[in-house]
């Protein structure tokens, strides 16, 4: 059985990309919607991580129970 | 006497949670609330994420939380990290919890563009459910005292109070012995991943590299240049964290990559790294220190300098006609053109994070 994946790593990850694509075409968006989008990556990867991860407990917490 | 007591019932709910589990990034207390509360863990921890984003709320409650609740080994963090703490008046407490909950609001919500107001609005909304909750615990009670009840009334109403403390639980009636079913062969267990500072140190090297090869090879901005090599850096780590599944990057790696992504925020509030617009010229300074020459600049109505934890010296022809706007957050600004100094027809904003700017005006 193969370990779960750095759900860290690939949250931090999701939401560097998404910023950084953000600086990139901010000149491009709307100055009021910059924020948001922003609060919206950092969401949705801070979800991809937690849901990740929450897959990770579950898997452990049932191998315990079987022992 | 009950004033002290409705002061301390707040600390006193946060005695009862008690961090068991400490072992992963945070200090448990999201997990002890999802026990104490009978929820998702997850739901806790979105809203400790949902409260970050009301300029920084969520860590100041995260991190008195952590304190003030009872650790693994049974103590409490802040009685060691204040001796005496315990012996404090209650209102003394409090004024320093608010007051440095307040102070972190204040400072993130100025350093930041994370908004101070959502902050507000959540502090009452948690002020409002935990006074109906105390509200309701009160109704309970008076019912209990209200009117006189026989002796089956009385033990049914305790009953009913009683399972409602203790939460939905279900009394299963005595199981009758059978005999023990075999457990099932246990899958082989995964081996714990082990840090790999290699892969770390080799795609920090690599997200460098990407930064020397934008700026001096493709002549990009130093912002553009941050940029694209934090989206190389980004998508490396997730891909490692993916793709790797018996090696992962050092803790202390991936909370480093918190510093591409304040400095990718920074840059997209601040307008992004691309060219202004209209008749406005603006100069972005990230940490650098630089001398910007404006005094052979033409036909534009207003000037903006954003300063990301530089050191700026602006050479100015005069002083602006339009008026000078500043904003300081953690920095300093020195305009040192006077009313004596030549008219210049522009209007100056500056806009400085963690910087020093100075204006300096027509040099002799």
């Amino acid at each position: 059985m193969s370990a779960p994946m750095d759900a860290g790593a690939v949250a931090l990850g999701l939401a560097v990309i998404g910023f950084g694509v953000m600086a990139l075409v901010a000149p491009l968006v709307p100055a009021v919607a910059v924020q948001p989008i922003l609060a919206l990556i950092l969401a949705a990867s801070g979800t991809v991580g937690l849901l990740l991860n929450r897959g990770a407990k579950t898997s452990q917490k049932k191998r315990k129970e079987i022992r | 006497m009950a004033q002290d007591l409705d002061r301390l019932s707040w600390e006193e709910s946060l005695a009862t949670l008690r961090r068991t589990d400490s072992s992963g990034l945070g200090s448990g207390l999201s997990r002890a609330i999802a026990l104490h509360l009978g929820i998702d863990v997850v739901i806790v921890r979105v809203t400790f994420v949902a409260l970050t984003f009301c300029a920084g709320l969520g860590l100041a409650l995260y991190g008195w939380g952590s304190v003030l609740s009872p650790g693994p080994n049974g103590g409490r963090p802040i009685d060691s990290i204040i001796t005496g703490f315990r012996s404090w008046s209650p209102t003394a407490r409090i004024l320093l919890v608010l007051g440095t909950s307040v102070a972190i609001v204040a400072a993130v919500g100025a350093s930041t563009s994370l908004p101070w107001g959502l902050a507000l609005l959540a502090a009452l909304a948690l002020w409002w459910f935990t006074r109906r909750n105390q509200a309701r615990g009160a109704d309970s009670a008076s019912l209990f005292t209200a009117q006189p009840m026989d002796e089956n009334e009385l033990i049914e109403q305790w009953r009913r109070q009683t399972s409602a403390a203790v939460g939905r639980r279900v009394v299963q009636p005595p199981a009758v012995a059978q005999p023990p079913i075999p457990a099932p062969p246990s899958p082989p267990a995964a081996p714990a991943p082990r840090a790999s500072w290699l892969a770390a140190l080799v795609l920090t090297a690599s997200a460098a590299g990407v930064w020397v090869l934008c700026f001096a090879a493709f002549g990009l901005s130093p912002s553009a240049s941050t940029a694209v090599a934090a989206i190389g850096l980004g998508a490396a780590c997730a891909v490692f964290g993916v793709a790797c599944r018996n090696r992962r990057l050092p803790r202390i790696v991936v909370a480093m990559l918190v510093i591409p992504l304040v400095a990718c925020g920074w840059l997209s509030a601040g307008g992004g790294v691309g060219a202004p617009s209209g008749d406005t010229h603006v100069v972005r300074v990230f940490a650098d220190s630089t001398t910007v020459d404006l005094r052979d600049l033409t036909d534009v109505d207003t000037v903006e300098i954003v300063a990301v934890a530089s050191d700026v010296t602006v050479l100015a022809p005069g002083l602006p006609e339009g008026g000078i706007a500043t904003t300081k957050r953690f920095s300093s600004v020195d305009i040192q053109p006077d009313s004596t100094s030549p008219r210049w027809p522009v209007r100056l904003v500056i806009d400085a994070t963690a910087s020093s700017v100075t204006v300096e005006g027509p040099r002799p």
